[in-house]
């Protein structure tokens, strides 16, 4: 009786070699899934992270942009073209002419006052398109828009639309990305960019643009 | 009997960590993809607070003919030529911006729409409601007959 209780107790506290290795192999199985989901998991967050980082930047570029459109003092703007402008902006209690332009090598939008130097207005845009609407019949309603204007087409410019993108610094998910969106790897990093778009209302004032004919 | 229960777990023991484990994993599962939802909303809510905001500027201009606009088509072809210099009354400035939007919305926003109406009367002392709605996840509670929404009303 004795051989025979070791022998089953012995069969009862361990796992045949099949059994080891069927675990082994299960085990490892369960931990490829599990790292792969957690992969997944992690890229999604990541992914998630960037998209709230764009929606920030976005929406600060954009009420940056709608500040501006704020500061305008004067009906209509001096001289337009697809990347460049000049307007009247009210600085420090008087409204005075500045330059707007974007500058491309350093995805930059400036702004100067006349004669001064350009500083950086907003970071991270690129690809700036201005289109201006322009009043034809003296009444502040757009009739036509226009890539660039000269000063006379300027002064019945009621609006401007200005189409860009906005850029964040992120690698794009390895699925695809939202519509619209696209990434440029230049400069030895990987941006992604989303287009955007807004229209900034001028103040019209119907008297200069009736004593300008 | 006694030697079983020292030496390992019951069936009903073992059910219950599994399922304590299930509703674990199921609560952090919730948050996360609640947490994706939130910021997929937040993206598309910022594209309609976009257009919206542009509606705010454009509209007010043509106010006059936002009850003629009403009963006009949505093709999102139509005006094109506006946008290109060339010179448009302000029924088809009207109607090249209403098409754009629409293309806008239908491109950025999954199943997205959008329709203006006039509380009493289009014109000057009534009131323009719009809306833009589109589909979103079902995580986030939707208030526009199960579709997200984007309102804005003011006087004419």
């Amino acid at each position: 009786m004795r051989p025979l209780n070791r022998a089953k107790e012995a069969f009862q506290s361990g796992f045949s070699l099949l059994e080891v290795l069927l675990s082994l192999a299960l085990a490892s199985a369960i931990l490829l899934a599990a790292s792969h989901l957690l992969q997944v998991l992690i890229q999604r967050a990541s992914w998630w992270q960037l998209l709230s980082q764009m929606v920030v930047t976005r929406q600060a570029v954009v009420r940056s942009i709608a500040n501006l459109g704020g500061q305008v003092c004067q009906a209509g703007i001096l001289q337009g073209e697809k990347s460049q402008w000049r307007w009247h902006l009210q600085q420090s209690g008087s409204c005075q002419i500045y330059d707007m332009r974007l500058q491309t090598s350093h995805q930059q939008l400036q702004k100067r006052r006349l004669g001064g130097r350009y500083t950086t207005f907003i970071d991270s845009i690129s690809a700036l398109e201005v289109t201006y609407g322009v009043s034809a019949e003296d009444d502040c309603v757009v009739r036509q828009w226009l890539a660039q204007v000269d000063h006379s087409q300027g002064q019945q410019t009621v609006m401007l639309r200005l189409k860009f993108a906005v850029g964040i610094q992120g690698q794009a998910p390895e699925y695809s990305l939202p519509v619209g969106w696209y990434v440029d790897k230049s400069n030895g990093q990987e941006k992604l960019w989303q287009p955007t778009e807004v229209v900034l209302s001028l103040p019209c004032n119907n008297s200069i643009s009736s004593s300008m004919e | 009997m006694v030697r079983t229960k020292v030496q390992g777990f019951s069936l009903l023991e073992v059910n219950m960590a599994m399922a304590i484990l299930a509703l674990g994993m199921g609560g952090i599962m919730t948050s996360y993809l609640a947490v994706g939802h939130r910021v997929q909303y937040g993206y598309q809510q910022q594209q309609a607070q976009l257009i919206i905001e542009q509606m705010v500027a454009v509209l007010p201009l043509y106010g006059e003919h936002i009850a003629w606009l009403q009963g006009q088509s949505t093709s999102t072809h139509i005006g094109q030529h506006c946008w290109r210099g060339q010179v448009c009354d302000q029924q088809q400035m009207l109607k090249a911006w209403w098409a754009y939007w629409a293309g806008y919305i239908a491109k950025y926003l999954p199943a997205g729409k959008y329709s203006l109406t006039c509380q009493s009367t289009c014109i000057s002392g009534g009131r323009l409601h719009i809306q833009i709605s589109w589909q979103g996840g079902t995580l986030i509670p939707s208030n526009c007959e199960s579709r997200h929404c984007l309102t804005m009303d003011w006087p004419l």
